[in-house]
């Protein structure tokens, strides 16, 4: 006679969940220790790549993003590009010290220098003497 | 009264499966929250006033394409590191002046003056666009 029994089901037990927990708290330890959180930009820009390796100056800046379109942000907010002069302007009398304030320019590799030298003659305009360009890491190192 | 001699239960373990739910929470958070790029600058100094006035100054055109540059009106794959280190060597304390035609993008912009940095120029300046 044949008998059909229906498997008996073990209980699934918290204990084999256990490698997989160790997995997952490594990898949430590496992503809080490696990487930064930062504001993102207005608009998502590629940097040109360098191999320049100087570090940014994070105090007394002003952060300039300019789109591959022309679009100006100053410090995350739309601004007009005959407005960049006075606003910075502004920005350097709130800060005080007009020697050490860099103002951050972050460009978009397809923009026409003809547009980035627009924009770097209106912060000259302003008075500024310090300005950097943002690039990335290359990515064939 | 009946005394319970039964041994005593085994305590229940506390269940896993909540600590789970928060701990991939946490790293769906930090892995779409984390930003692992390395950003860098080039100073680009803003005087005009040139220290180098009496080093000879050398024009140098990045064409349209972005690949070719001239020098003395002679043509040169902006790749060609062997050309612009013999070029450099002439004369290390020549101030070499960038003109791009128009339409020319910033990443070939960069690219010819880290070229420029690796053949180890000293003096490189950028002039602006040729109208």
């Amino acid at each position: 006679m044949l008998i059909l029994e229906t498997p008996k089901r073990t209980p699934v037990s918290d204990e084999n969940m256990i490698p997989l927990i160790n997995v997952v708290f490594l990898l949430l330890i590496f992503f809080m220790v490696a990487g930064q959180i930062q504001h993102s930009d207005p608009q998502k820009i590629d940097p040109p790549d360098s191999i320049s390796e100087q570090i940014l100056q994070k105090q007394n800046i002003a952060k300039l993003l300019v789109t591959e379109t022309s679009i100006l942000y100053l410090d995350g907010k739309f601004i007009a590009a005959q407005d960049l002069s006075e606003q910075l302007r502004l920005m350097v009398t709130q800060a005080g010290d007009s020697k050490s304030f860099t103002v951050q320019v972050k460009v978009d590799a397809q923009l026409d220098v003809a547009q980035l030298q627009t924009t770097l003659r209106s912060i000259k305009a302003a008075g500024l003497l310090r300005i950097s360009l943002i690039t990335q890491k290359m990515k064939d190192q | 009264m009946l005394l319970d001699l039964s041994p005593p239960k085994r305590k229940q373990a506390i269940s896993l499966t909540p600590l789970i739910d928060v701990v991939f929470i946490l790293l769906l958070f930090f892995m779409l929250s984390s930003s692992f790029a390395k950003w860098q600058a080039i100073q680009l100094p803003a005087s005009t006033a040139s220290q180098q006035a009496s080093n000879e100054l050398v024009r140098v055109i990045l064409h349209r394409d972005g690949n070719e540059f001239s020098v003395n009106a002679k043509r040169y794959k902006v790749t060609n590191l062997n050309a612009l280190t013999e070029l450099i060597a002439k004369n290390p304390q020549t101030v070499f002046a960038l003109q791009v035609e128009k339409q020319v993008s910033t990443q070939a912009l960069i690219t010819l003056l880290d070229n420029f940095k690796k053949s180890g120029a000293r003096n490189v300046s950028f002039a602006g666009v040729i109208r």
